[in-house]
């Protein structure tokens, strides 16, 4: 990971130094997760395309600011989902749909995994939106805590309570969930769930905002 | 606390993000306790499903326009004469490996540039007119320009037989349009438009010198006051050769073909000229949303999209 950010710093200190080819060859190695994130933030493809597009332009033409005190990839996660969430919240009058079975890769098992991958997107693309951005981030692409706090712009605190009540409402959504009684009080993200403001309940005040 | 727990104070618990009146609460409470291991062995059930979904990659036409957008947003290379392709090189020129030559097969076409015109040389216009149809031409579109012009007497005004030709060969023909409108919401107000930018009224190329841009082919002006101002930064877009050295700039990068449409707007509050290109697949659009320094070399791309064809 170290050795990893060596090579991103390097790449992006000579993309500002004016070598042509240094910040394509930094996308080359990033693009495919970048491009997963903002699939599975935005769940569709054509809006995630424009989103990595226009979030890389941006990274592109703000290399010079870029400071150093995140990792190079941390960075190009946080435009990439600033992207998506603008986008998102621009879009907040039309209704958050599940990704088309096509556009989800094939598995080993095409009858069964890939109708539960089915299920668990369209249950994710219900999800209030910065709960979405959270989960994405930590329980699909396995950033910690700290780093998707970091992308996201906000308190650790938030990023914890945005992915557990992600996941309970996810538990409530796919049945995984014995007695959801609880969850009566706490209605799953109707059409409007991309907008925000997103949770039934406001975040913890200590989780900040 | 006397009331039960709901979902989201269960998950800030699950978080350890819970005050201590919910801690104290579920301690004393059965209800609560119970309902908080289940949603912890729910939470475990949710990650490995998150998990084990499978992670999409970049599709090959995404990967291209990346790329595609990231060489335009290159800078033009310092000293290197800019390259239009299929234009036979002078001989003497440029030998091989120059920098610039980068994706081969190319040659140099000097910029237009400013200076003072004698009486013998023909007027800008006519130039920039025939170089507009060669590299419309060159674009394998074979696209007729459109500008509508006061004065225009359409057939007989061909600057050369290039224009001629570019005036008379095949469609698809470029649809202009001057909506002066703000593009501001992106995607979706791209994709509203799409319909009357690609049925726009197309006309024929003009070259006519010193007629008024803002003048339609009939004679009328054009209402369009967004477009009218005298500063306006699009003017430099409304010469056939600049505009084509934008289109051209735009159809060299990745799978874009032939521009169809054009419009002369607005993007996030700045001039910008829309062009929606033939995308590979024959039921979508390139979209692209170029700035008013797009250019034979730098096509100032500040949007791209691809979009369903109406």
């Amino acid at each position: 990971m170290v050795v990893d950010d060596e090579r991103d710093r390097a790449l992006l200190a000579a993309h500002v130094a004016g070598d042509r080819d240094a910040f394509g060859t930094l996308v080359a190695l990033h693009r495919d997760r970048l491009y997963a994130v903002a699939l599975q933030t935005l769940s569709d493809r054509e809006e995630a395309a424009d989103a990595v597009q226009d979030a890389l332009l941006s990274a592109y033409r703000a290399a010079a600011g870029y400071r150093g005190d995140a990792r190079v990839s941390t960075w190009l996660h946080r435009v990439v989902v600033n992207a998506c969430l603008d986008r998102a919240r621009r879009r907040a009058v039309r209704p958050t749909v599940a990704l088309p079975p096509e556009d989800l890769p094939a598995t080993g098992d095409p009858l069964g995994e890939r109708e539960t991958a089915v299920t668990v997107q369209a249950a994710l693309a219900a999800l209030p939106l910065e709960q979405r951005a959270a989960l994405v981030l930590v329980d699909l692409h396995g950033l910690p805590v700290e780093e998707a706090a970091r992308v996201l712009g906000v308190p650790e605190g938030t990023v914890k309570s945005r992915c557990s009540r992600g996941r309970a409402r996810l538990a409530v959504a796919l049945g995984h969930l014995r007695n959801p009684a609880p969850a009566a009080s706490v209605p799953l993200g109707g059409p409007d769930a991309s907008a925000g403001p997103l949770p039934a309940q406001p975040e913890r005040p200590g989780a900040g905002p | 606390m006397s009331a039960h727990l709901d979902l989201d104070d269960l998950a800030d618990l699950l978080a350890g993000e819970g005050d201590d009146a919910q801690v104290e609460h579920v301690a004393a409470c059965t209800r609560c306790s119970a309902a908080l291991v289940d949603l912890e062995d729910a939470q475990q059930q949710v990650r490995a499903a998150l998990s084990a979904l499978p992670a999409p990659q970049v599709p090959a036409d995404l990967a291209a326009r990346l790329d595609a957008a990231l060489l335009a947003a290159r800078p033009p290379e310092p000293a290197a004469p800019r390259r239009l392709r299929g234009v036979p090189a002078p001989l003497g020129e440029d030998g091989p490996g120059q920098d610039g030559d980068v994706r081969g097969g190319t040659a140099a076409l000097p910029l237009p540039r400013p200076r003072p015109r004698t009486s013998r040389e023909p007027s800008p216009w006519l130039l920039r007119g025939a170089a507009a149809a060669a590299v419309l031409l060159a674009l394998g579109g074979a696209v007729t320009l459109v500008v509508r012009q006061a004065g225009s007497s359409a057939d007989s005004t061909a600057a050369s037989p290039a224009m001629a030709s570019a005036a008379t060969s095949g469609p698809p023909a470029l649809k202009v349009s001057r909506t002066g409108r703000d593009y501001r919401a992106g995607r979706p107000a791209l994709r509203a438009a799409l319909p009357a930018l690609l049925s726009a009224p197309a006309a024929r190329p003009e070259a006519a010198p010193d007629a008024d841009p803002l003048a339609s082919a009939d004679g009328q002006t054009l209402p369009a006051p967004a477009m009218q101002a005298p500063a306006d930064p699009l003017e430099r877009l409304h010469d056939p050769g600049e505009l084509a050295g934008c289109l051209s700039a735009l159809a060299e990068r990745g799978t874009r073909g032939a521009p169809l449409a054009v419009d002369y707007a607005a993007y996030d509050g700045r001039p910008a000229l829309v062009v929606v290109l033939r995308a590979p697949a024959a039921d979508r659009v390139d979209v692209v949303v170029v700035g008013a320094g797009c250019r034979a070399g730098a096509d100032a791309t500040l949007l791209s999209t691809r979009l369903p064809r109406p």
